[in-house]
């Protein structure tokens, strides 16, 4: 087999889009190649080279695969994935909520909550909503920056929105699903 | 004698956060020489698959990618994020943890 057919089958095994597919040929093609010249200046035969870097590569299906596969990646990889898109969630749900707070201030001139007027308190629910605002801003960052102290500041930040139906509730489930994973709670008291 | 391929699968991820460290900014092949080299040339990247766990690793913000042309060659070189660096000290804790477990438990005239 020569480098471009073990390239070919390893391509042809891949469930990928073509772009992506097109990056992980070119990156083994190089990978190979380097080895190749590597055997050969060691005074290896050009086709016996080619043959041991291939063999050290593994079978190009097996390798297909284990690109391909929906369950390749650790857990705890995984999970810190799930960290960060939470992080991200916390930020949007920040955006959604400034959003919210303005347009009750310049549709009503005053920002009401709970179903009661906040006319007299117009100011200080502001104060409130804004402080809620910025936790959750920095409880997005901190997780997507996985900053070991994040943890513990969203699971005070879901008390806070968990009843909000339903981006709250819905946002509160996730982040109790990803926090309180056992992988995620080890993870994040060992970075610290 | 390589490595049995379930011990390096399971801490490929962090052996490759750990190179980039020390490394700085590098590729797929300098990584696997630099593992090759380390483990006595009983690692091969066929064994624990290098480049998937590249990939995860970019996927999940742990290490950044970028396309260079060097000496008419393209290599996708890799970096560690700052994410990345706070996993790579998390791993070796749980590391130093889980090893000191196993050796007391498999050696325990040496524990």
């Amino acid at each position: 087999m020569t480098i471009d057919e073990y390239l070919e089958r390893l391509t042809a095994g891949l469930d990928a889009d073509p772009l992506r597919r097109d990056e992980i040929r070119l990156e083994v093609h190089g990978h190979l190649r380097e080895r190749v010249e590597e055997l050969a200046a060691d005074g290896a035969e050009r086709a016996a080279a080619e043959t041991r870097a291939m063999e050290e590569f593994g079978p190009p299906e097996e390798y297909a695969r284990a690109l391909s596969g929906p369950h390749r990646m650790p857990t705890w990889l995984r999970m810190d994935r799930h960290v960060a898109r939470l992080g991200w969630c916390y930020v949007g749900y920040a955006i959604i909520g400034i959003l919210v707070l303005t347009a009750f201030a310049i549709l009503n001139r005053e920002i009401p909550v709970a179903g009661v007027s906040a006319t007299d308190h117009g100011s200080g629910v502001a104060l409130i909503g804004a402080a809620a605002i910025v936790l959750y801003l920095v409880v997005g960052m901190a997780l997507v920056r996985r900053r070991p102290w994040a943890r513990r500041l969203a699971l005070a930040a879901v008390l806070l929105h968990i009843g909000m139906f339903p981006i709250g509730t819905a946002l509160g489930l996730y982040a109790l699903w990803v926090l309180l994973h056992p992988t995620v709670r080890r993870r994040m008291a060992r970075a610290g | 004698m390589t490595f049995a391929p379930d011990l390096v699968r399971g801490n490929l991820a962090g052996m490759i956060l750990s190179v980039l460290a020390h490394q700085g900014e590098t590729y797929g092949y300098e990584i696997a020489r630099a593992l090759a080299e380390a483990s006595e040339g009983r690692f091969r990247p066929g064994q624990g698959t290098l480049y998937p766990s590249l990939h995860d690793l970019e996927e999940a913000g742990q290490v950044s990618a970028r396309w260079a042309k060097v000496g008419g060659r393209r290599r996708k070189y890799y970096r560690l994020t700052s994410a990345g660096r706070r996993t790579l000290a998390a791993r070796r804790a749980e590391w130093k943890e889980f090893a000191g477990f196993v050796g007391t438990v498999l050696d325990p005239g040496h524990g």
